[in-house]
């Protein structure tokens, strides 16, 4: 069948039971605790040493007003978050001058805009979440289909829709329950920056937020996409997850173990986002675009090969 | 309306080496109980299977009501189908997952709730409603594999060995809601219990090896098997024996136990209600009264005959995965 005889109603049914049942299952629930906690253990870590500096400043220096002390601690911990995107912007490999001083130049932009421009506190939280979501999301991806492959409980489901409609729906409630997870973490910081921290203003925190959440719940299709794929090709949950985990940790660290050996290898990182998604954070607009779309792309990809293989296959 | 249900043309499927199904053809008549009979790995899950389209058939085709099985969907809320191993969600409760079926026929949620309440009552799991299938015994998940195939108004209904593992009350109910659920639906029974078949069905199929061996009426293939079993108070005579032979319906008379005698009819033109006939005036003319009578197993008979399987000729080892 083509994607033309998909049904819409199908899809949204298919999709709203898979988020029903994602919390109600055991793995759900894991994903929603797990990705609860990655987010908030982010935050904790960056935001509470800036929380005590800020109360102990304000005992031992009573003179000072709020906002200078404020000031004075958002500086310290920008200055402690600069070197993120040298590193990021891979500065040291630059193999001539002109090249380093073009990465350097672009460094300094992101600088301006993520710790300058936006409320530098979340910047840094969307910075590690933008690496270390990938890795979680599995968790909640990885039975989309092949658990009920191997139970051949999909059975009941195939003379009643379409193999499209389940592999699409699947995917669907599965990505809308990620996004919903990250959006709950992402709320709960936002939150607690703008209403317990007087550092930035609320309407920025918001604001800033908000993108967050949107270049997150972008980030999460290609990875939920990918799991569906290697969801549809195992009759195991078990070996779907171990797949899942060890192919989207698996290619940055051969990527990493290959750029060591021949540099040209490096490129094995661009079977999935990584070489791309930290852009969605990037301060041309440009840039950002190019990530979406590449995002989506990456997305389009993994659903067609899922999609093909669960077509095909015997269930 | 089309006399034939389904019609199955010459469908192959292999599994590595292992020929699963061999050009395999053979038409179910609409509104009838279609027996598909076979050792086990004979083919009979493979066949279903593949006729719900969960299997691709390597060759052949399968039409169902005139559609071929690759536009399946066209047959979405016309066929069901009980599968034989498949598993249903272990955290969802039961209701939720066959009213989820509903919905997907297109039925609105609280129709489709009831629908499958009255479904569940009537395969005796109604109080389960609510609970998870690890509430179940192995029996009560098959009658609930069953309530799901009986959802809706299917026209045809698959169901591969629904009563293996079913006590005899259960399977007797099972076979009973069958046998009612035919006068609405064309219904194929597959299994390896030929008295259930015969019991249930009025047309068969039988599979040995991934091939259909015969198929057709059951009275038209058992013609030359029909039996009739008798027991009587006391011994038959040389002289009660011979007056039997004499009828020209009866082929042979064997002791099957004391005071009890199997007949070997032959039908000639006539149904087997006229042999039988002839047989009680023959003995009671002579105040022969049985005590018992029985149809005998001329289906077994037939299946062993066409199955090689008469005195443990019993061929190579079926495949282990069909």
């Amino acid at each position: 069948m083509s994607l033309a005889d998909l049904n819409p109603r199908h899809l949204r049914l298919i999709g709203r039971y898979s988020i029903r049942h994602a919390v109600r299952g055991g793995a759900g629930l894991v994903f929603l605790l797990l990705a609860s906690f990655f987010g908030l253990m982010v935050a904790h870590v960056l935001i509470t040493p800036l929380e005590a500096g800020f109360e102990g400043a304000r005992k031992y220096d009573s003179e000072a007003s709020d906002d200078q002390i404020a000031q004075e601690f958002l500086t310290q911990f920008d200055s402690q978050i600069e070197g993120l995107f040298e590193w990021f912007l891979d500065v040291e490999d630059a193999k001539t001058s002109e090249e380093r001083q073009a990465l350097e130049e672009q460094a300094s932009s992101w600088k301006e805009h993520l710790i300058e421009n936006k409320p530098a506190l979340l910047s840094a939280v969307f910075f590690v979440l933008l690496f270390g979501m990938p890795f979680v999301l599995p968790f909640g991806a990885f039975n989309q289909t092949a658990g009920d492959i191997g139970s051949r409980g999909l059975r009941y489901h195939l003379l009643r829709t379409e193999r499209s409609n389940i592999f699409l729906g699947r995917f669907l409630g599965t990505a809308l329950f990620a996004i919903a997870v990250q959006g709950v973490t992402i709320l709960t910081v936002v939150l607690y920056v703008a209403l317990k921290l007087d550092l930035y203003a609320p309407a920025d925190v918001v604001a800033w937020g908000a993108y967050g959440f949107v270049a997150l719940s972008i980030l999460a299709l290609p990875y939920v996409a990918l799991c569906s794929w290697i969801s549809a090709r195992n009759r195991s949950s078990m070996a779907s997850l171990v797949l899942c985990k060890l192919v989207i940790g698996g290619v940055l660290l051969a990527s990493w173990v290959a750029k060591q050996q021949w540099e040209p290898a490096a490129a094995i990182k661009w079977l999935l986002p990584w070489a791309v998604q930290n852009r969605l954070l990037s301060p041309e607009w440009s840039e950002v675009g190019i990530a979406v779309a590449a995002c989506f792309g990456y997305t389009a990809l993994y659903l067609f090969l899922g999609h093909r293989h669960f077509l095909r296959r015997d269930l | 309306m089309n006399d034939i249900a389904i019609e199955v043309d010459q469908v192959s499927k292999s599994f590595g080496k292992i020929k699963a199904l061999d050009a395999v053809s053979f038409q179910v008549p609409s509104r009838s109980v279609f027996g598909l009979l076979g050792p086990n790995g004979a083919g009979k899950t493979t066949l279903f299977s593949v006729a719900a389209n969960f299997l691709k058939a390597d060759q052949g085709s399968i039409r169902i009501l005139g559609i071929d099985i690759q536009r399946i969907s066209e047959l979405q809320g016309r066929l069901t189908i009980l599968p034989q191993d498949a598993q249903f969600q272990k955290n969802v409760p039961i209701l939720d997952q066959l009213a989820f079926f509903r919905l997907l026929d297109g039925r609105p949620l609280a129709e489709a709730r009831q629908e499958v309440q009255q479904t569940l009552d009537l395969v005796g799991i109604g109080g389960y409603a609510k609970r998870g299938v690890h509430a179940l015994s192995h029996g009560m998940q098959k009658r609930l594999g069953i309530a799901q195939a009986f959802l809706g108004q299917p026209e045809v209904i698959l169901l591969d060995e629904p009563t293996a593992g079913l006590d005899p009350a259960n399977a007797k109910q099972i076979r009973d809601l069958v046998s009612e659920l035919s006068q609405r639906a064309t219904v194929v029974v597959s299994s390896h219990n030929l008295a259930e078949i015969e019991e249930l069905c009025d047309h068969v199929a039988i599979l040995d090896h991934g091939k259909v061996v015969t198929f057709g009426p059951v009275e038209e293939l058992t013609r030359g098997e029909q039996e009739l079993e008798i027991a009587f108070a006391q011994s038959l005579t040389g002289d009660d024996q011979g007056t039997l032979l004499q009828l020209p319906v009866v082929q042979e008379i064997r002791e099957s136990g004391p005071q009890s005698y199997t007949l070997q009819l032959t039908l000639g033109d006539g149904s087997r209600d006229q042999a039988v006939s002839q047989v009680l005036r023959a003995l009671l003319d002579r105040d022969l009264v049985p005590r018992r009578m029985d149809e005998g197993k001329s289906l077994e008979n037939h299946f062993l005959r066409v199955t090689n399987r008469e005195s443990g000729a019993n061929g190579p080892p079926p495949p282990p995965s069909a």
